[in-house]
């Protein structure tokens, strides 16, 4: 048994080629396969189906809303996220609106309505929003359970006599 | 049931497996009508990633607006985009705000034609 596993090692065309004697595009593609299995293992296969259901803009803000609630918004940034400062541009109206929804999920009203004054308005909104993308992903997730088409994309209950017709 | 390419050749993907899933059980009137108000009412993918381009020359949202959502359009409007940021997520993901809305047109639409004739 043990010859034989040998034997296709060590005998078999492709086993033989050794790296050195690999052409230059034959070694970028098994690099590039190499990166793509890295990275497709990276992530495990659950996590992506979550992140694929819920969709990036969810994602997305999520992630800024828990960057703000950990980020200390007292101290004065030393590099930014911003595009538009890193292009060069110095003013922007949106500018401060981080740190003002940071504020506010620290507790300090005052200051998050001295920062910019859509900071309140924003985080109202873009919560409304990120909730309504939870909840039409997890209402898809029920209907694809049940395989019965009761609820339309958005999560709302179909009309009765359409699943009847069905 | 008429062929879905001929009535509404621009449908693609996910949007064209929704639409099959609606018109499963209409008849061949019922399709007609439903193509006919659907190609006039659903928006374009291409168009709201032409208009959410815009965002780059300073008038950002409009992709916001013209899907219904007037909170989140004002808030990239008088924002910038949220810095740029809101745009290029919105410029990723041009296709699925595309058919979030396109998919509520098409309920809509659906049901008004069912219960017509």
């Amino acid at each position: 048994m043990e010859s034989v596993t040998k034997n296709i090692r060590s005998d078999s065309p492709e086993r033989n080629i050794g790296l050195t004697e690999m052409s230059g595009w034959q070694k970028d593609s098994l690099n590039c396969m190499a990166v793509r299995e890295v990275l497709h293992h990276a992530v495990p296969e659950r996590m992506r189906e979550l992140f694929s259901a819920i969709g990036l803009e969810a994602v997305v803000w999520t992630g800024a809303f828990v960057y703000l609630a950990i980020h200390n918004p007292y101290t004065q940034a030393e590099f930014t996220l911003c595009p538009l400062r890193n292009l060069g541009f110095h003013y922007c109206p949106g500018c401060g609106l981080g740190r003002s929804i940071s504020f506010l999920l620290h507790g300090d009203i005052i200051r998050s309505v001295q920062t910019h004054l859509l900071g309140i308005p924003a985080t109202i909104i873009l919560s409304i929003r990120t909730l309504s993308l939870y909840r039409a992903a997890f209402a898809r997730k029920q209907s694809n359970k049940l395989s019965i088409k009761t609820r339309n994309y958005h999560g709302e209950h179909l009309p009765v006599n359409a699943d009847a017709s069905r | 049931m008429a062929n879905i390419f001929q009535l509404m050749p621009m449908l693609q993907g996910e949007e064209l497996a929704y639409v099959q899933g609606l018109i499963k059980d209409m008849n061949e009137n019922q399709t007609q009508l439903f193509a006919g108000v659907y190609n006039s009412r659903r928006r374009d993918p291409q168009t709201i990633l032409l208009v959410t381009l815009l965002g780059f020359l300073g008038v950002a949202g409009v992709q916001r607006f013209i899907t219904d959502q007037i909170g989140m359009g004002i808030l990239y409007f008088l924002t910038a985009g949220l810095c740029l940021i809101g745009t290029i997520v919105d410029l990723v993901n041009y296709k699925r705000i595309a058919f979030e809305y396109n998919a509520n047109i098409a309920q809509e639409v659906a049901r008004t034609v069912k219960t017509s004739n």
